[in-house]
């Protein structure tokens, strides 16, 4: 049987992984590579797994909200991602959302 | 020692990735990560490498994360009919090999390779082993599982009695009995072609060498009967998929015995010829032979028409709903 940490552990890596996207998107406001993506969340926070994230700034470049583009101008060519305007505007409805969310269970933990 | 690691994390990775159309500049994405995650450690010896690549996990699971690929081959979603499948067909394979050596030992039949049939077990399983499994991978690959399109409350059938379901067993007698005659027909070939005795001299009905050339048919045939059972086991009601599988699925396999009776060189048309004098038989030998495939025809309808309405009644409830 799983011990009260190992129980908090499991379940907040579950909460957090639906604010992964809107976490990622919302840094992306201005182009950043992976890592840099990586540190910038780990600073506020708002840590994600590496092997996490690289996959899915590729996936969300598929779906069309994020672009890259390589800079091959340093020795070490890096790979910069940046919000498009579609990635904007699921961006403020993801906003949007969340708010409600956090609003509505803000108000189910008063009434605890 | 360091770059060693990383050159095989990378080579790994590109591997599984395979021939995905962005593969290059994936890996050049990957290699670059790597770097820069290498060069927030102040000494970049091998324990930073270790602990870089750990970080990043395993390089198979990392590649299909890449690809968006499924990670395993049967999918959970069908894992448990497939290990299903698999242990009937598994039994029925023994059973077929079992039966076959038998009948070739008690009746003497070619005593050279009495017990070929038993050595021929393991290649036997792999091969049937495969054939579920590739039907399995086609399935799971076709694009849309079975049932996968975003479920509705419209999508619930009504509530049908168990009687109106496809029993478990139907699929899996049809399944271990196909599996059965297709098994003791590749590894006891000879049966049919000298198990029926007239006066006791063999008859010959059918040519041994032609006989080994048409198992590519009658292998058309187990894997078109398999796939028709293992959709019946998947879905488990009557409806659009079943009554398409079993429709294609017949079709194909009354085209296969039309031309296995009327135009393959299976049968032994000298010794059968032989046979009808000695009988006095009235009909002509292409006569039996129609005769023969008639009888398919009609036990193939038959199977069409009762699927097709079962079928069809399935689809009209669920439209009334």
């Amino acid at each position: 049987m799983e011990n009260k940490e190992e129980i908090l552990q499991n379940l907040s890596v579950e909460m957090r992984k639906g604010t992964i996207v809107l976490s990622v998107l919302a840094k992306l406001n201005q182009a950043q590579y992976g890592y840099e993506l990586s540190k910038n969340l780990e600073d506020v926070g708002l840590s994600v797994e590496k092997n996490t994230l690289y996959p899915l700034l590729r996936r969300l470049e598929t779906q069309g909200l994020l672009e890259s583009d390589w800079d091959t101008g340093d020795n070490k060519p890096k790979k910069y991602y940046r919000r498009t305007s579609l990635g904007n505007e699921v961006l403020r409805e993801l906003e949007a959302m969340w708010l409600q969310m956090r609003d509505r269970l803000q108000a189910l933990l008063e009434e605890e | 020692m360091e770059n060693h690691l990383i050159e095989r994390y990378i080579q790994q990775f590109e591997t599984t990735l395979g021939n995905d159309s962005k593969r290059k500049d994936i890996v050049q994405e990957l290699r670059s990560n790597i770097d820069e995650m290498l060069e927030a450690y102040d000494v970049q010896d091998e324990a930073a490498v270790r602990a870089v690549l750990t970080e990043l996990g395993d390089p198979i699971k990392l590649a299909y994360s890449y690809s968006g690929k499924p990670y395993s081959l049967i999918s959970g979603q069908y894992f448990t009919v497939y290990k299903m499948v698999l242990k009937y067909v598994a039994f029925a394979v023994l059973l077929g090999a079992i039966v076959a050596a038998i009948v070739n030992i008690v009746m003497g039949i070619s005593s050279e390779d009495r017990f070929q049939a038993l050595y021929d077990i393991v290649p036997s399983l792999l091969a049937a082993v495969g054939a579920v499994t590739v039907i399995f991978y086609f399935i799971e690959r076709s694009g849309k599982s079975l049932d996968s399109k975003a479920w509705q409350i419209e999508d619930l059938p009504e509530f049908i009695s168990k009687s109106k379901i496809i029993p478990l067993s139907e699929a899996i007698t049809g399944l271990v009995i196909s599996t059965i005659f297709y098994f003791v027909g590749v590894l006891a070939p000879r049966i049919p072609i000298e198990a029926i005795y007239i006066e006791g001299m063999p008859l010959r009905i059918f040519d041994y060498s032609a006989w080994l050339n048409i198992i590519p048919f009658f292998t058309l045939i187990y894997v078109a009967s398999l796939v028709k059972h293992i959709v019946m086991l998947l879905v488990r009601k009557y409806g659009l998929k079943v009554g398409l599988t079993t429709i294609v699925v017949d079709l194909i396999q009354l085209a296969t015995f039309a031309w296995l009776i009327l135009k393959s060189p299976m049968f032994d048309n000298a010794a059968l010829n032989a046979l009808n004098e000695q009988i006095k038989n009235p009909w002509s030998l292409d006569r039996q032979k129609y005769f023969l495939l008639g009888i398919f025809t009609v036990i193939y309808i038959i199977e069409i028409v009762v699927v097709s309405i079962k079928s069809f009644k399935a689809e009209r409830n669920k439209l009334a709903l």
